[in-house]
């Protein structure tokens, strides 16, 4: 058994988006669909500013909202923690688009669901991600959470602070945002929380 | 924090209307084709046979090496690799989308010759034989030749290719009106002060230690949107090493995102707030002494002359506190020497003042004693590989490169370039080819070639260019796109793009120095060609075939690699040679050698040379030019997703970043009752309008500035996903203030005024535009 | 706060206009389904009808899904029934049509055994009915879905269909819609309520309904809500809380397929 997770260091993250055409070509991502964006959100009023350059894709929840909700049983957690879809099985209903609160997944032109799999191609050759190996600001580590000597386990120990998204969902995401450059943490949720 | 549940709502219509418009496949009746119940969907390209080839980047000019994944005979993939010393292993979002570059269907395909009798501009053009092109291109420019001289056909070139187009061919062919916009629209100011201050230029590959340094102070230069890979990397490992950031920049940058301070500075005031500097360093005794000693010339008469700009003055200026000003002084001095003011790279900001500007920065640096010292510049010269023998060429070439110094004239039997005199550097100056189109003087320029230059995006005062256009006798554009430039040439040469085609070897000035090669990875497409093939075909029918003494390019790389002993079998194999630089002065001072290439001999703060010319000897600040009031002076940049004005009819690309927008401070949008992604115009100072463009209500800027993303505003119809995109920053510089060191040209010097009330020009979105391109 | 973005998030409404035609069609299927169980247990004489009726719908409504699908021509379509997730919804509503399907299908012939018909009926008709809000209120993660609808789309179900029956003179029909219109009227007040005072999402979302088709939503509502004025004038009284229950339902799906996320 593995818990594969993924950490993006949001202190050295520019939101170049060099991730998000990694992806589109690894993974042949049609035009007009993605599985990994960039969302750069600011706060605060002149010159008093924090920026947040914020990498969005698939969390590869441990308590995937997305999985039960499928009637097919075609979106599955694999034994290493990838949240999968078997393309084959999938009718198309979108009741997992329906259900993920991360707005990670889309219909593939060729009627099947579709959204980020960390890559499992590359992680089944021993590759890290598309993503994580172009970024050229290294902010991104991936691995196996059960490993403490994982690269992403090590990025954890080592962190200010760690951030979850939407963390009262209850999902247990697996993509770990570190060193946040707010003060309250990651700045869509502080947003929340205030307003 | 109040949440602005409007702003969200209409941000979320807008996205999710574009979305909506370019909505999925569901319109077709039989999505992904015609039915077959038991189809599995189509397999992924790395399940296939994967074979992979070495090749360095151009999707822009900084040339990481990069790995190519073939599959099916397609492109599938690029990446970096970690042997290569500018990717390590890494490319940035422009390189990754290189495939969709070459598999952009709008690409040129043929040859093309403007029908007779019809307009430059006009687009029309028949298709034509490569050998019927260069015939007529042949014709032309002896006709030229005859009665102007070899010296009225100027050459533009950038990219690799260039090397052939505004070099070697120039050169062959004899005139010295070659250029590249990545000079005097670039960096010709830093290294016309880098040349005159350490004897040295800055390299192409900016040499700042960034691996050991601790303190950095960017002035402008806005790395993170500015995406040169290795600078980016190393960038971000040093902060996450813990080096300490301040960014000097009127706009909250990427970087300034990053940075322990932000210095929000009033614009064009920058050589003021270095000044400052350095006036601090001195009067309180900070500045490393021991170093300015033993390296440099001139330090009483910089202290004299410093003493004048106290940081009072400064704050009067710049409008940053005086007090920040000396802590930040304090600061750098107590990491000295491992504090930096890395040199940016487009320098050319408001010509007047931009050499005092680089002069200064390049003296803070040497205060703080950090050039040739770990944590600061490192030295290092680009590795040495013969040429392939052949004659010696007539004229030597004349473009100078952004990393190469000016270019002393000797004797010749050539008139000198249109521009020279103008200024006190010798490297020739793109934008000041144009005028003598028109006026003839000082004598007149009759045919112009542009390889990979975008003439009317990359050189200000377009109206100008076009009217220059129309006085010519030939003009011929080589390049990969029907861009709007492109659209009016004579003959339309289509080059094929880097991932088809072998190049020229790039030896790079590193702290490693290294060369790279670069292989086709497929086939050209369409009746495509390498920049090489056509200078060689051009050059035999130009009657210079003695200078391209080689058959073929395989021929002519093995040959180059043999003086190295190695070969072009070898470089498939390993795609990077990396040699041991010499990057500290103490590396050289081992040997013996001094690296500062003076007459002194010293890095000279007080210049003998300028003095003589009658310019200022020691850097100075002048009043920037002031804008007409209701006026913002218009500052732009780059997206990190996009280079110059190349990318923009790149499907991925596009689709990360589509149009730009303008950035204005929201007070000012409040005043104006402009609201956040609103569509305006821009009008500027001389009434030349651009848009519609989205504004960007943000507290990101100044009140005095707004600020867009260069590259778009493309008025280009066959370029379907970029045409009518945005705004071009360069249609709105209608004028710029010559460097009179540098022959610089400072763009800043241009202001515009926000025209509330442009319609929503109801973009399709890219998927649409995809997709129709896709099925026509 | 400002955000923006490179590349955009899939934020895409996944159901377009043949889901809420299908969501039309299940409110029929299932509650003709459920008429169709009453019919069968009261002893009704009319029950070979609303058997035959509810076939009809329930392959109307699988014909749309079928359309809609993205997935159209592939075979593996066919494990959807193949499959057991109890968890899904879409899973439950599925068997549950098809249970009602089959079960109707003998009704209507009058062969097998009553009682087994019977008892599918219960339980298919019922999954049927309830399946389309428990498929919305299953996604906690869209404000406008809320638990409320688990009950409101039943409701609004019956109301459609007797809607229907009526305009079909079936009597017993005529003395439902009134209660039936109400009751939906009311949860549909509820609804609202709670939304408007709810936390910062649901009172975003409800601004957000507001905007997007509050006008219509209160038409849906008035519709309902003016039932008992109506009651009378024939035809009218079918038409107008049908209307109305199509447009609650439908705005509550459109709309609903938004969430707020980070903004
Ligand atoms: N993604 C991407 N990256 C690129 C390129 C590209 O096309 N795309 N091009 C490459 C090339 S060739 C170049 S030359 C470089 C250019 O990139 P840089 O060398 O970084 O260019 P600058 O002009 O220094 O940076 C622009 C910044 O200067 C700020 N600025 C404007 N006016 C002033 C002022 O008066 N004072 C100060 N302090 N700041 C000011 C602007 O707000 C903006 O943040 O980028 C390189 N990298
Ligand atoms: N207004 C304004 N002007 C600027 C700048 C700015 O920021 N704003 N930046 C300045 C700077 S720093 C620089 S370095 C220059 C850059 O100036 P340019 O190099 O002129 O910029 P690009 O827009 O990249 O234009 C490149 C052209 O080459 C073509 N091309 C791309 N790939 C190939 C190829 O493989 N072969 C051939 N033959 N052609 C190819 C493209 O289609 C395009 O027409 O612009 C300068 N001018
Ligand atoms: S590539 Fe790295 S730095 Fe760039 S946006 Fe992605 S995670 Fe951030
Ligand atoms: S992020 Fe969305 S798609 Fe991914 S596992 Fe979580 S719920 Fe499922
Ligand atoms: S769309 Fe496909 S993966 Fe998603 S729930 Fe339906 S069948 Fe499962
Ligand atoms: S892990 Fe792979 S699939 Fe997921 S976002 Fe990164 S590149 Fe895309
Ligand atoms: S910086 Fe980016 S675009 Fe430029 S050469 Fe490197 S990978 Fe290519
Ligand atoms: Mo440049």
């Amino acid at each position: 058994m593995s818990r594969m997770a993924m950490a993006i260091d949001l202190a050295a993250c520019v939101g170049c988006a060099a991730c998000s055409v990694a992806c589109k070509h690894e993974n042949e991502v049609p035009i007009g669909v993605n599985r990994l964006w960039i969302r750069n959100t600011t706060i605060g009023t002149f010159p008093n500013l924090v920026t947040e350059f914020r990498p969005e894709q698939c969390l590869h929840c441990e308590n995937p909202p997305c999985v039960p909700v499928c009637p097919t049983g075609c979106c599955f957690v694999r034994a290493d923690g990838i949240v999968d879809i078997e393309p084959m099985k999938c009718i198309g209903c979108s009741a997992c688009i329906a259900a993920c609160p991360y707005d990670a997944r889309y219909m593939h032109p060729d009627g099947y669901v579709s959204k980020c799999d960390f890559c499992k191609h590359r992680v089944a050759k021993g590759e890290l991600p598309a993503c994580v190996t172009t970024c050229p600001t290294l902010c991104r580590s991936f691995g196996d959470l059960d490993d403490p000597n994982s690269d992403v386990s090590i990025a954890l120990r080592g962190a200010r602070r760690v951030d979850l998204l939407r963390p009262g969902l209850g999902t247990g995401p697996k993509l770990y945002y570190l060193n946040a450059p707010a003060k309250f943490g990651l700045v869509g949720e502080e947003g929340q929380r205030s307003s | 924090m109040k949440l602005g549940r409007r702003d969200f709502i209409k941000l979320s219509c807008a996205t999710v209307g574009a979305l909506a418009v370019g909505s999925t496949a569901k319109a077709q009746l039989f999505p992904g084709g015609f039915p077959n119940p038991f189809r599995p969907p189509p397999g992924k390209w790395f399940e296939g046979d994967v074979t992979t080839s070495y090749s360095y980047c151009e999707m822009c000019f900084w040339k990481c090496g990069m790995k190519v994944s073939v599959e099916g005979g397609k492109v599938r993939k690029v990446d970096g690799y970690l042997e290569n010393p500018k990717s390590r292993g890494m490319l940035c979002p422009r390189g990754q989308a290189a495939p969709a570059t070459t598999y952009d269907p709008d690409r040129l395909k043929k040859p093309l010759i403007r029908v007779e009798g019809s307009e430059r501009g006009a687009g029309q053009y028949r298709e034509a034989s490569w050998d019927e092109a260069f015939d007529y291109i042949a014709e032309k420019m002896f006709a030229i030749r005859d009665e102007h001289g070899t010296e009225s056909v100027a050459f533009m070139g950038h990219g690799t290719g260039d090397e052939w187009f505004a070099s070697y061919l120039p050169g062959a062919w004899g005139t010295p009106n070659a250029a590249k916009p990545s000079v005097s629209l670039c960096t010709a100011p830093r290294e016309t002060a880098s040349v005159y201050t350490f004897g040295r230029g800055i390299a192409g590959h900016e040499q700042i230690d960034w691996d050991e340094t601790d303190y950095i102070v960017l002035i402008g230069h806005h790395i993170g949107e500015d995406t040169h890979n290795t600078q980016l990397q190393q960038f971000a490992q040093a902060l996450t090493r813990g080096a300490k950031l301040v960014v000097v920049d009127p706009r909250f940058s990427v970087a300034a995102a990053k940075a322990k301070d932000w210095l929000p500075i009033k614009p064009a005031t920058d050589t003021a707030l270095l000044l400052a500097w350095i006036n601090v360093l001195i009067e309180e005794e900070i500045y490393d002494a021991e170093y300015v000693e033993k390296y440099t010339l001139g330090f009483e008469q910089l202290a004299e002359h410093a003493a004048q700009y106290t940081p009072e003055w400064a704050e009067a200026i710049t409008e940053i506190p005086a007090d920040t000003i000396r802590r930040i002084a304090r600061e750098m001095a107590a990491h000295a020497p491992r504090a930096v003011l890395p040199v940016g790279r487009h320098v050319v900001w408001y010509g007047h003042d931009d050499s005092h500007r680089m002069r200064a920065l390049y003296f803070v640096n040497i205060l703080l004693g950090n050039y040739g010292m770990p944590g600061g510049y490192y030295l290092c010269d680009a590795p040495i590989v013969d040429t392939f023998p052949a004659p010696e060429l007539p004229l030597a070439p004349a473009a100078g490169g952004c990393g190469g110094g000016p270019v002393e004239v000797g004797d010749s039997p050539f008139r000198p370039s249109v521009d020279r005199g103008k200024f006190f550097g010798t490297a020739t100056s793109v934008q000041e080819f144009i005028e003598p189109m028109i006026t003839g003087e000082p004598y007149p320029v009759k045919g112009l070639f542009a390889y990979g230059v975008n003439i009317f995006h990359s050189i200000p005062m377009v109206e100008r260019t076009k009217e220059a256009l129309r006085h010519l006798d030939l003009y011929v554009a080589i390049d990969i796109l029907p861009m709007e430039h492109v659209m009016w040439a004579d003959v339309i040469l289509p080059e094929c793009t880097f991932l088809e085609r072998h190049d020229d070897l790039n030896l790079v000035a590193h702290k490693t120095p290294f060369i790279q090669a670069r292989f086709p990875a497929v086939e050209p497409m369409y009746d495509s060609k390498p920049a090489w093939w056509i200078a060689r075909e051009l050059g035999i029918k130009l009657g210079l075939g003695e200078y391209f003494p080689w058959e073929n390019i395989e021929e002519y790389l093995d040959r180059r690699l043999s003086s190295i002993g190695s070969s072009l079998e070898a470089m498939a194999e390993q795609g990077t040679i990396v040699r041991r630089g010499r990057p500290y002065i103490a590396d050289w001072e081992r040997l013996n050698r001094n690296p500062f290439d003076t007459p002194s001999g010293q890095l000279e703060f007080y210049s003998e040379r300028f003095a003589e010319a009658g310019l200022d000897p020691l850097p100075v600040f002048i009043d920037p030019m002031e804008g007409p009031s209701g006026y913002y002076r218009l500052l732009y940049g780059r997206s990190p997703v996009h280079t110059f004005a190349r990318t923009h009819n790149n499907a991925v690309l596009m689709e990360m970043d589509s149009e730009n927008s303008v950035w204005l401070n929201t007070r000012e949008a409040e005043r104006l009752g402009v609201s956040h992604r609103e569509y305006v115009y821009l009008e500027n100072q001389d009434g030349v309008v651009e848009g519609p463009v989205r504004a960007n209500v943000t507290e990101r800027i100044r009140q005095d500035c707004v600020y867009i993303t260069h590259g778009y505003g493309h008025k280009a119809p066959l370029m379907k996903l970029a045409n009518g995109r945005g705004a071009s920053d360069t249609h709105l510089q209608t004028r710029y203030d010559l460097d009179p060191y540098s022959g610089g040209a400072g763009l800043r010097n241009n202001w515009v005024r926000i025209v509330p009330g442009a319609p929503d020009p109801q973009h399709k979105s890219i998927a649409q535009l995809v997709r129709e391109r896709s099925q026509a | 706060m400002m955000t923006e973005f490179y590349a955009l998030p899939n934020t895409e409404h996944f159901w377009h206009w043949p889901t809420l035609i299908h969501f039309f069609l299940v409110a029929m299927a299932g509650g003709a389904a459920v008429i169709t169980t009453i019919a069968l247990l009261t002893k009704h004489p009319k029950v070979r009808t609303y058997a035959l009726v509810t076939m009809v719908l329930i392959v109307l409504d699988l014909i749309t899904l079928w359309i809609e699908s993205p997935a159209r021509f592939r075979f593996t379509h066919v494990w959807i029934f193949l499959s057991f997730a109890p968890a899904a919804p879409i899973w439950l509503g599925a068997w549950g049509l098809s249970v009602s399907l089959v079960a109707s299908f003998f009704v209507w012939l009058q062969k097998g055994p009553r009682a087994l018909w019977a008892t599918l009926l219960i339980i298919g008709s019922a999954l049927a009915l309830v399946y389309p809000g428990l498929a919305l209120a299953a996604n906690i993660n869209r404000p406008l879905w809320t638990p409320v609808v688990l009950i409101l789309f039943p409701l609004t179900g019956m109301l459609t269909v007797i809607s229907i029956a009526h305009l079909l003179k079936q009597d017993w029909a005529k003395r439902w819609i009134a209660p039936l219109s109400l009751a939906s009227v009311a949860m549909v007040i509820v609804y609202l309520a709670g939304l408007a005072m709810g936390g910062t999402e649901a009172r975003m979302a409800f601004d957000y309904l507001m905007g997007h088709g509050g006008l219509l939503f209160a038409l849906g509502l008035v519709l309902m809500a003016i039932v008992p004025v109506i009651r009378r004038v024939p035809v009218v009284a079918a038409l107008v809380p049908l209307a109305g229950a199509t447009i609650i339902r439908s705005l509550i799906v459109e709309v609903g397929q938004i969430q707020f996320f980070g903004f």
